[in-house]
């Protein structure tokens, strides 16, 4: 009894080295992998978010008042709608040691605005795609108060300006 | 006793690789489900704004003596609108938002705040008076 519970587990570690040494391996690419996977999907959370205060026109005091001297517009609920969202690889940057990646959003805005008013609309929808993101990297510490660039631990996030097409 | 060892080490194991997969989840549901309560406190607060603007129209476009009576819904967090001219602007938690009231006849300035009720009414001048 005692020599076959002996040979179980010994076929049962040498199985479970062999299967630990395959995760490792692959462990590698499949966290750059999921990193990137769940990146994409705080930047759509984020996208939401941003196309959502502009559909309830309720915007932070300091936003409130920008908008009032200026874009007042943009006060008044009115729908954007996102086309999509897509990145791409800028290579590996020296500076923070990350690779390097842009967020690309493509939207629509159901009135026609003036370029600087799709262009302040853009920007908040791009400021709370990288805040998602330092919030689902918890990487809130390590960036500015614009969120940008942001972290993972293995890119640095950044965005281009929002297309309207 | 060898197999229950075995039990706790798989069992272990199983839990390692459960905890690497949703320790980042956490934090990923953590931004979403911020940004819905975001979402949904925006609207919400958009709703009773435009409600609060409908009832002052709805009193304006009916005769004198007119009034309505309407109480702001008091959710946890303290807001006040302020109407001023044909303009009502809602504050809370460092937020703002507005709307306009269109062809309304609203003089003073008055401040609305959560949780209270007031009385909108017309009076013989025909502007708007919310006590």
């Amino acid at each position: 009894m005692k020599d076959e519970s002996g040979q179980t587990s010994a076929e049962y570690l040498f199985l479970a080295g062999v299967l630990i040494l395959i995760l490792m391996i692959s462990s590698v690419y499949i966290a750059s992998e999921s990193e990137l996977n769940t990146a994409m999907e705080a930047a759509r959370n984020g996208v939401n978010e941003g196309v959502g205060s502009s559909s309830s026109g309720i915007y932070p005091k300091d936003t409130y008042n920008d908008y009032s001297t200026s874009e007042s517009d943009l006060l008044i609920p009115y729908s954007v709608e996102i086309v999509n969202i897509t990145y791409r690889e800028l290579g590996y940057d020296d500076d923070y040691g990350k690779k390097k990646i842009q967020f690309k959003v493509y939207a629509n805005a159901s009135k026609s605005f003036s370029k600087k008013q799709l262009d302040s609309i853009g920007d908040r929808i791009n400021y709370n795609l990288r805040k998602s993101i330092a919030i689902s990297f918890n990487s809130t510490s390590s960036t500015n108060n614009l969120f940008n660039p942001v972290f993972s631990p293995h890119y640095v996030f950044t965005t281009a300006n929002v297309k309207w097409v | 006793m060898d197999d229950k060892g075995f039990i706790s080490i798989e069992y272990l194991f199983a839990l390692f690789v459960i905890l690497i997969i949703t320790i980042p989840l956490l934090f990923l549901s953590q931004s979403t489900i911020e940004s819905s309560l975001n979402m949904e406190d925006s609207v919400t607060h958009r709703a009773i704004l435009d409600d609060v603007a409908n009832s002052i129209s709805q009193v304006n476009s009916n005769g004198e003596g007119y009034s309505k009576h309407i109480e702001l819904p008091s959710d946890e967090r303290y807001y006040e609108i302020t109407v001023e001219k044909n303009k009502l602007t809602m504050e809370y938690d460092g937020k703002k938002g507005e709307t306009l009231l269109s062809l309304s006849n609203v003089d003073a300035k008055y401040k609305l705040y959560s949780g209270r009720s007031y009385m909108i009414s017309k009076n013989s001048d025909g502007k708007i008076v919310i006590t």
